[in-house]
């Protein structure tokens, strides 16, 4: 499969984290210090759709490059957190590559002009997250901390060229979320977030795949004709994230990390994506 | 010691083992497969698609199942590309709609394909040539997606297409038009080569264009397999806007398309228009791109597009009031026919 090499060298490149870990405060037992860090991570990732509303074809984002920024705050009892990013990548159909549709038209004199234009585009993706984490008191140790509480994330995917069968979605998800932490060794720590979706607003393409109403923009349209709240059991959203965090000396805070969602919305006809991503990142802990 | 020992390896070990589970998770468990590309089971997923989705098999009274079946015996999972072309476009032509395209993208020697393409799938431009008006209105200036001008108080308006996601271009198209065209007694309104766009877009058009209130369409969308399966009709007005009321002449052809007729409906509401030419091409729904299990790619009619009184023109055309025959030989002489006519009618109205 011509992907495949490429998937492995994710895992040489990425591992980065998408919530690095406070690892200063975690050395000091099960009661962290106030703490507060401003981080800044690339990410590599992929994401496999698959939307059979539009296409029988799985769709897959090869390369999506991206970036994020975030903030967090950890006091002995709870972590508060949010993180803005993006990515951009090819996209297409992940066994049917390479594919062109050919476009032309004759003139009144008789000239024929062809346009060749590739399926495979682009795939630009934006990410906004927020979460507040309590401690488990009862449970957490010199070594674990066991946390949860809840998130909000809005994301958005817009493949950026014509021809290509899919369309911008936006995806905004209200999550309970836990989070186990693993103290390896002093300056380093280990530890995995678990999201589930309890609530969630699209906005995607509409069962007619269209966006025309009387007076209205497309964007307008868009918006108010092709979004949709989701639950149990039409919808689902699981979200695992692996992150190690390494403080040698002084304010700076190194990550990597990984992490995976599976969604899947029911209507109007079933709609799947698979995203993983690797993370480096960086903090400046105050 | 030795329990906690074993305790410790095994919550590594769920650790682990999630982290193997999110990163090598078999694609197929979670995402699903694909169905499979042989020539009878793309006709099938086609046949599906258009069950689902396609919105005109009531008004042009085609019973699809029965086109399917006819059709399917010509194939076995083994015919060939060419097989299958030939089995796909003798199910879609009855349907004669020319917002259906079949698209064979890896078939390098099979043509696009429509009811409105030749056998080599170009489509042939002979009732336009904007190069034609320019010996007409020499003094044409272009902007957006307009080209306008006026010679002896005749104004000349021709729209492209209708597309963006926002009125601001159109906006600023038809003030600049308006600028120009003030003082002319009459206006000529070309939409003879536009293949559509995006019907708010035209609706804005109409509105800037018109001077009378009126509902000029109501739309439907397929919401489901059943044959009733439709959204509740939409209802579209012109709501005017024109600063001023002077004769129009809209001019048609078998060009207009999509946006181009559902424009055309809406302007031939007003009284102070007639429109000159030929019969729209017949297609006014909304169409969508979709793709078939082999890698082509379809485009299909998603609506049911009718005017202000519930009718329908799809597969039809919109006639014009003063039909002109015209030909490709008049045009590459330089003469627009269609165009003379709408000239000497606005000069004696």
């Amino acid at each position: 499969m011509k992907t495949k090499p490429l998937y492995w060298i994710y895992y040489l490149l990425g591992w980065l984290c998408w919530h690095p870990t406070p690892v200063g405060a975690a050395e000091q037992g099960n009661s962290p210090a106030y703490q507060r860090q401003l981080f800044f991570g690339i990410a590599l990732g992929e994401l496999t759709m698959l939307d059979q509303g539009k296409s029988p074809f799985i769709y897959f984002g090869r390369a999506l490059w991206g970036m994020h920024l975030g903030y967090e705050r950890h006091t002995g009892q709870s972590a508060f957190g949010i993180a803005a990013g993006g990515s951009y990548g090819s996209f297409g159909a992940k066994y049917h590559p390479d594919r062109t549709i050919r476009l032309s038209d004759i003139d009144v004199d008789g000239q024929v002009s062809n346009s060749v234009i590739p399926l495979d585009a682009q795939m630009a993706s934006a990410r906004i997250d927020g979460y507040y984490l309590r401690n488990f008191k009862g449970l957490s140790s010199t070594r674990w901390t066991f946390q949860v509480g809840g998130s909000l994330m809005d994301e958005i995917y817009y493949p950026v060229d014509n021809f290509i069968a899919a369309n911008p979605t936006n995806i905004a998800n209200l999550d309970i979320q836990g989070r186990i932490g693993y103290r390896v060794a002093p300056c380093h720590q280990l530890s995995l977030d678990i999201h589930s979706a309890l609530l969630a607003a699209i906005t995607r393409e509409p069962y007619d795949g269209t966006f025309s109403e009387p007076g209205k923009t497309l964007i307008s349209s868009f918006f108010s004709k092709g979004t949709g709240l989701y639950s149990l059991p039409d919808y689902q959203k699981i979200e695992l994230a692996v992150h190690y965090g390494f403080q040698p000396v002084g304010h700076l805070a190194y990550g990597i990390g990984g992490d995976w969602t599976f969604l899947h919305a029911a209507r109007p006809q079933p709609y799947r994506t698979l995203n993983k991503r690797y993370h480096l990142s960086v903090g400046y802990l105050f | 010691m030795k329990a906690k020992k074993i305790f410790l390896f095994d919550r590594k070990a769920v650790l682990l083992g999630c982290l193997l589970f999110c990163t090598t998770a078999c694609e197929k468990t979670w995402i699903g497969e694909e169905p499979s590309s042989d020539a009878t089971s793309t006709f099938a997923y086609l046949h599906e698609l258009f069950s689902h989705h396609y919105g005109l098999f009531a008004v042009k009274q085609v019973d699809w199942d029965a086109c399917y079946e006819e059709q399917r015996s010509a194939l076995t999972p083994n015919s060939s590309d060419r097989d299958l072309y030939n089995a796909i476009t003798a199910l879609l032509t009855p349907l004669r709609d020319a917002h259906i395209t079949l698209y064979p993208t890896n078939a390098a020697d099979l043509p696009t394909w429509s009811i409105d393409r030749d056998a080599n799938g170009n489509f042939v431009n002979d009732f336009f040539d904007l190069k034609v008006i320019k010996n007409y209105i020499p003094d044409m200036r272009s902007l957006q997606n307009v080209d306008f001008g006026s010679k002896n108080e005749i104004g000349y308006l021709h729209i492209r297409d209708f597309p963006g996601n926002s009125f601001k271009n159109a906006e600023k198209a038809l003030d600049a038009v308006y600028d120009s065209l003030h003082g002319v007694k009459g206006l000529i309104i070309d939409v003879r080569d536009n293949p559509g766009g995006n019907d708010p877009i035209a609706q804005y058009f109409a509105d800037r264009l018109a001077t009378e209130k009126a509902t000029y369409m109501y739309t439907r969308k397929k919401t489901g397999r059943t044959p009733d399966g439709f959204s509740a009709w939409e209802k579209w007005e012109v709501n005017p806007r024109a600063s001023l009321v002077r004769p129009i002449a809209l001019l048609t052809e078998r060009g207009t398309q999509s946006a181009g007729e559902t424009f055309t409906l809406a302007m031939k509401t007003q009284s102070n228009v007639k429109s000159f030419g030929g019969t729209t091409a017949g297609a006014l729904s909304d169409n969508v791109l979709k793709e078939l299990p082999n890698g082509w790619l379809v485009s299909l009619s998603v609506g049911d597009y009718r005017d202000g009184q519930f009718q329908s023109y799809e597969g039809l055309g919109i006639r014009p009031d003063e039909p002109i025959e015209t030909d490709v030989e008049t045009l590459k002489r330089g003469k627009d026919i269609v165009l003379e006519y709408a000239i000497q009618y606005l000069e004696t109205h």
